[in-house]
């Protein structure tokens, strides 16, 4: 069997065993209780997006979810609109918080974005009670109305299931689309490393807000399914921080980042209490004490559970053969690097200068780390920039890039002044980085991160990456069969399946290498990209440099390996103190006093 | 999509297996749905002593038409959703005939609308007024409800206090709010000031704000809406540390064991409306002897309810059999019942009791002032 | 409004504010040492608060005997929840470990009602139950304990960090673990230790606060949210920070709860939380960091 025609199977396998669950279970205790937990599953689904995708802690899920039941209440019971629309407007008004608690918490993460939420979630119940104009303040709102299909009443839980289930597996197909799609990928870079993904060209603000965004608008119909259904009766005291850390402890048992381990461990949570009844006073304990034992001996949760034991990963195999069908046929046809990288655009100034920085300072407090650089990189020449440590290197290239705001100065690319632009900016006009201890996504494999690579020269957006329609496959198609070329490019074929953080490092350094080529670059900044290598690698390193350079992408490099540098530089600028003391060829820069003075004066050893 | 399945399936599957039914014998199956764990569970302990009580009682002395009571407890976890499943499981799984449901509003409301569907008598505490008026002829109240406390509250101010300006402090619940609208409406139509209403969240720790506000807005006495018992200890100590700048009358939980043990000294003198006061009549002296007796403690007030209502749903189970219309019949027919918070005359919407009592505390033990009859509404 | 008020409620609002410091101070020193924050800190004051009652009310124990075995008792504590709930996760990320101890917090709130009743208590206070009356403004002398024992700590803190040698062996493992390391310090130890004073911290705070709280198995949880409020006022990491954070909260408070609204008065804190860290994320005494590229 192949995926391919397993699919519609699966299919028809699902809906029936939806369509025949009603009827197998018959108790409306038991059915309340999975619509309950339904409920919570699509709460979950979206903390899920928010936590495991993007890696961001919120525990103020309840209050989406909330947000969601109470805005559909108030607009069917005290507007009288139709149930059904109250759908798609706990969704918007749901996501319209997410994005008003996204938005102010961007800059934090960690502790501070977990306390953040926690006091959204506070500050958000208090008005529910509070505000009882609007919400009918602590009493609720009773006799919450069922949706209608025409003259029937989807009341009796029974019946309801129906709604849930496919809402749930609507929920869920769109959230397991968006892991597997460019935004997914943008999310996972922003979890993996934040400062890499920006400078990958992923703008990791918008991707934050949108994560969200639709996780709040996730628990928004979690919402709705729970305020339309059992009780039909909501009332402040349900949206509680308890319920946020539930759901937290819900999704963490599941297994992060899995949508299904999201279901599973909401499932549970609901239904092991019934079961668990018997222990009476001491439930919660147990309940407690079952987060910590997760927590230490299930990193992954269930569903690291279930691959440690290669059931999902034989599933995985299985189902990325069609994929490494892909890959082989990639390597079949045997491009190299032909028509790989972008031509050099004709240079708009005669001068052939691509880069150019004037008076460049970037001030720490009191330091001066760079103080007043002029330089410029000529257009398909490698330039090295060195000097001893503390001499303000990286501080350049982080300037370059955009992750540091320079003090003063300016920095034009072909002419266009990208000075402070944001990281992901100044990729999409054709800067790409490396960096000096490696940053890739780790948890993804090779291939992820080459594609995550493309962000800034690639469209599909949210939608798109649900709905996939032609355009999206293709673009996904182009993408994969470019990152497989690329990977190709810089020696790593064979690994595109493998997991970043498990290459060697050397791997490591040339997969972030090709992860900088695959945006296009005009420009490259590398960051002592032999740091590390040892000397077969170093060789092989000088050689893959060569070959972009042939291609007409312009180098700068950060690099103490001083055979390297003197091998591979048209050009070299040196610094010293902040400031430039040299510039000129390999063989000025060796006789300059200057330049000798300064290695002498401080690092005799190093150079 | 395959691994989706799989977990869909399993899911599935454990529930299936799990709903399986236990059956009943020789014996009359009732249900009760406290709050075992949860935010609420310190009440919940002391419902469940109440009621065992009466459990113990009517089965010594030899249950009904020579069958035993099982009385089964399903926890509500203190929550909404957990009050609904608690009913649930109680009524679909358990196969109780009718049962003993909850103190708190907001889980009545909760469990209301299923309550109805399954046409099972449901014995409540929850005080707020709405409860028995929403259309939803199976909740049977034997608590006095908050417009009784509230109008009593005011009544007590208007005749027999020369106080003219009154302040509200409440709990921003269901219960504390719901209780402060009812009294803000009775100062107003009696012709007394309200000079400021201020409120509170469940669980706060420190009241200075509040009281002080009240204090400057003139208030000579303040009514004290509140719902936990800590948070009404704590409330009394700061009032008294502000050297009582006002007169205080506070709703039930003011006189509750649980604030008293708390407050000691500080709740001298302060006046609260009770749904009862202990030795106020021989059954509940009855009742206090047989509590003492079983559990070595002085009973705690806010939770005898359980007791009259057990014992109020078993003598319609003995008049009625075990039809849930006619025990429902037999309810609202009861009339003279004298139970343990006082004397039960059903009205056709379901409320046991129209009366309360006006306490002083005296020695760390409320003292009757005086019984105020507000009369069936 | 009148002076005498607005004295009322600065004093209310000190003795509330010495409160989240003297909880904040616990957060501040696990959080140096192992750049965790614990989510239990709020029932390592209700923990002691229990065992006093029931070593004064059970065991008729004397206040100052009372004390010293609650002191002792959480000093054991604090190495057994390190071993449970930081342990095991000290090399993941800081996500585990916060999850963790939630975990551990929903535990202790549930087992504190299993062992000591659902039942709020009264904790008999060493302090006369009546108020002073400085003109017109009343005191609770249990205030002026608490706010003299904050201060205490403080300065005691500031000799054992600075001036004794295990207290500097602990410095260094905060600010360096490999090179403490280096230097010979027994690292585990040192952290085992930082959770011990920190839960000693927390059982000061639960013998202070209980007699004025009220001893309940939620009495810790809004607490230790707002003295981690505090402490991110205040600036992270900071111990002078986390007290004037703390103190600063307390006041305005009672001052937002009168003159803006009683209803909202658990929000304020939260709001002043999220505008300080959307424009001072450092905190008031903080010191910026970047990461570094």
């Amino acid at each position: 069997m192949t995926p391919r025609n397993v699919k519609p199977l699966l299919g028809i396998g699902l809906a029936l065993v939806v369509i025949a669950f009603p009827m197998l279970v018959q108790s409306s205790y038991w059915l309340n209780l999975v619509n309950l937990a339904i409920s919570f599953s699509v709460a979950c689904l979206g903390l899920n997006i928010v936590l495991g995708y993007a890696g961001q802690l919120s525990l103020a899920q309840a209050s989406f979810w909330g947000v969601g039941a109470y805005t559909s209440a108030l607009l069917t019971v005290n507007y009288h609109l139709p149930v059904w629309l109250g759908l798609p407007a706990a969704f918007l008004v749901a996501a319209l918080f997410g994005i008003m608690l996204g938005i102010p918490t961007l800059k934090l993460t960690g502790h501070y974005l977990a306390m953040a939420t926690i006091g959204f979630g506070i500050i958000l119940q208090l008005i529910l009670i509070n505000a009882i104009w609007l919400t009918g303040g602590s009493d609720g709102i009773p006799k919450i109305p069922s949706p209608w299909i025409g003259s029937l009443e989807l009341k009796d839980p029974s019946k309801f299931f129906f709604v849930a289930a496919i809402m749930l597996i609507l929920m869920t197909w769109a959230s397991m689309r968006i892991k597997d799609s460019r935004v997914g990928r943008a999310f996972f870079a922003i979890q993996g490393n934040e400062m890499a993904a920006e400078t990958t060209g992923v703008d990791s603000t918008y991707y934050k807000v949108m994560a969200f965004a639709l996780s709040a608008g996730y628990g928004g119909v979690g919402g709705w399914l729970f305020a339309h259904s059992g009780s039909h009766y909501i009332s402040p005291d349900t949206f509680s921080f308890d319920q946020s850390v539930m759901f937290l402890a819900m999704a963490v048992l599941g297994g992060n980042g899995s949508a299904i381990g999201s279901i599973v461990g909401a499932t549970l949570l609901t239904l092991v209490p019934e079961i668990l009844r018997f222990l009476k006073d001491y439930y919660m304990m147990v309940y407690a004490a079952g987060i910590v034992i997760v927590m230490i001996f299930m990193p992954g949760g269930i569903a690291g559970l279930v691959r440690t034991f290669n059931i999902s990963q034989k599933l995985q195999t299985w189902w990325q053969a069609s994929s490494r069908a892909v890959v082989q046929a990639a390597h079949e046809a045997g491009t190299p690097a032909a028509n790989l990288l972008p031509p050099v655009a004709a240079a708009p100034h005669g001068d052939g200068t691509l880069l150019t920085v004037r008076g460049l300072a970037k001030h720490f407090g009191g330091l001066k780390a760079v103080d007043g650089v002029d330089m410029a990189v000529r257009r398909g020449e490698i330039q090295a920039l060195i000097g001893p440590n503390g001499s303000g290197k990286t501080t350049i290239i982080n300037m370059l890039s955009g992750l540091y705001v320079p003090s003063a100065g300016d920095i034009l690319l072909d002419g266009g002044n990208i000075t402070g632009r944001k990281p992901h900016v100044i990729t999409t006009h054709g800067v790409a980085r490396t960096f000096q201890n490696i940053r890739l996504f780790g948890e993804l494999t090779a291939l992820d991160n080459v594609m995550i690579g493309q962000h800034s020269r690639t469209r599909t957006g949210l939608f798109g990456s649900v709905l996939q329609g032609g355009s999206q496959r293709a673009e996904e198609a182009a993408m994969r069969e470019k990152a497989l070329k690329v990977l190709d490019f810089v020696g790593l074929r064979g690994q595109e399946f493998a997991q970043a953080k498990s290459l060697p490092y050397g791997r490591q350094r040339v997969l972030e290498l090709a992860r900088a080529l695959v945006s296009e670059p005009k420009l490259l900044l590398l960051d002592e990209p032999a740091a590390g290598l040892n000397a077969t690698e170093t060789e092989a390193l000088l050689d893959l440099l060569f070959q972009v350079r042939d291609h007409g992408i312009t180098i700068l490099l950060v690099e103490h390996d001083m055979s390297l540098v003197m091998n591979v530089s048209d050009h070299i600028t040196v610094l010293n103190f902040g400031k430039k003391i040299a510039e000129g060829n390999a063989e000025a820069i060796q006789k300059n006093q200057e330049v000798i003075d300064a290695y002498l004066g401080t690092e005799v050893g190093n150079a | 999509m395959r691994r989706f399945v799989c977990g869909m399936l399993t899911a599935m599957v454990a529930v299936i297996l799990i709903a399986t039914v236990p059956a009943g014998a020789q014996e009359i199956r009732l249900g009760f749905t406290p709050p075992i764990t949860g935010a609420s569970a310190a009440e919940g302990a002391l419902q469940i002593k109440a009621i065992d009580l009466a459990l113990k009682q009517i089965n010594a002395a030899g249950g009904v038409n020579g069958k035993k009571i099982n009385l089964i407890k399903v926890d509500n976890q203190s929550t909404n959703p957990g009050a609904l499943t608690a009913l649930q499981k109680a009524v679909e799984q358990e196969k109780v005939l009718a049962l003993v449901g909850s103190v708190k509003s907001t889980q009545i409301l909760a469990m209301s609308d299923a309550v109805k569907t399954y046409g099972v008598p449901m014995m409540i505490g929850g005080t707020n007024a709405t409860l028995t008026r929403q259309g939803n002829p199976w909740l049977f109240r034997v608590r006095p409800d908050d417009s009784i406390a509230a109008a009593a509250m005011v009544k007590y101010i208007k005749e027999e206090t020369q106080f003219t300006k009154v302040g509200i402090l409440h709990d921003s619940d269901a219960f504390g709010t719901g209780g402060a609208d009812l009294v803000e409406k009775g100062v107003k139509a009696v012709g007394l000031t309200l000079v400021r209403r201020e409120r509170y969240t469940t669980k706060e720790k420190d009241f200075t704000a509040q009281l002080l506000s009240l204090k400057n807005a003139g208030a000579q006495i303040m009514v004290l809406y509140g719902t936990n018992p800590e948070d009404v200890a704590v409330i009394q100590r700061q009032y008294r540390q502000l050297g009582s700048p006002f007169k205080y009358i506070g709703s039930p939980s003011s006189q509750m064991k649980d604030a008293l043990n708390l407050s000691r000294e500080a709740a001298e003198g302060i006046i609260a409306v009770a749904d009862f006061v202990p030795g106020q009549s021989e059954v509940n002296r009855k009742y206090a002897d047989d509590y003492k007796k079983e559990y070595n403690e002085v009973y705690d007030t806010t939770s005898a309810w359980t007791y009259d209502g057990l014992n109020i749903l078993v003598a319609a189970i003995k008049k009625a059999g075990e039809d849930r219309a006619k025990i429902r019949e037999a309810i609202l027919a009861t009339q003279g019942y004298k139970g343990v918070l006082g004397t039960f005359n059903f009205t056709p919407n379901g409320d046991g009791l129209s009366e309360v009592s006006v306490v002083q505390i005296e020695k760390g033990v409320p003292k009757l002032l005086k019984i105020v009859n507000v009369g069936a509404k | 409004m009148d002076l005498a008020t607005n004295l009322q409620m600065v004093t209310a609002g000190l003795a509330m504010g010495s409160i989240y410091a003297l909880v904040a101070l616990g957060f501040v020193l696990i959080f140096n040492a192992v750049g965790v924050v614990n989510f239990a800190q709020g029932e390592f004051v209700m923990v002691p608060a229990f065992v006093a009652v029931w070593l004064m009310d059970v065991l008729h124990l004397p206040f100052p005997l009372t004390y010293l075995v609650t002191v002792i008792f959480m000093g054991v504590f604090g190495i057994v929840f390190q071993r449970i709930a930081y342990y095991p996760l000290r090399n993941r990320t800081f996500l585990p470990v916060i999850i963790a101890t939630i975990g551990v917090s929903i535990f202790l709130k549930n087992g504190a009602q299993i062992v000591f009743g659902a039942e709020p208590q009264l904790m008999h206070r060493p302090t006369p139950p009546d108020v002073l009356n400085l003109s017109g403004v009343f005191v609770d002398p249990q205030y002026i304990v608490i706010i003299v024992c904050t201060l205490g700590l403080l300065v005691f803190q500031y000799f054992f960090f600075e001036k004794t040698s295990l207290g500097k062996k602990m410095q260094a493992t905060a600010q360096d673990k490999d090179m403490a390391r280096l230097l010979g310090i027994r690292v585990a130890t040192m952290i085992a230790i930082t959770f011990a004073y920190s839960s000693i911290l927390g059982a000061a705070a639960g013998i202070l606060v209980g007699p004025i709280f009220y001893v309940t198995k939620e009495m810790g949880g809004m607490l230790g949210l707002k003295a981690f409020c505090s402490t991110i006022v205040g600036g992270f990491g900071n111990v002078q920070g986390a007290v004037l954070g703390g103190i600063f909260l307390g006041v305005v408070e009672v001052f937002a709860a009168y003159y803006v609204s009683s209803a909202y008065r658990d929000a304020f804190a939260f709001i002043i939380l999220i505008l300080v860290l959307l424009f001072r994320p450092q905190g008031f005494f903080g010191e910026k960091i970047a990461e570094k590229a």
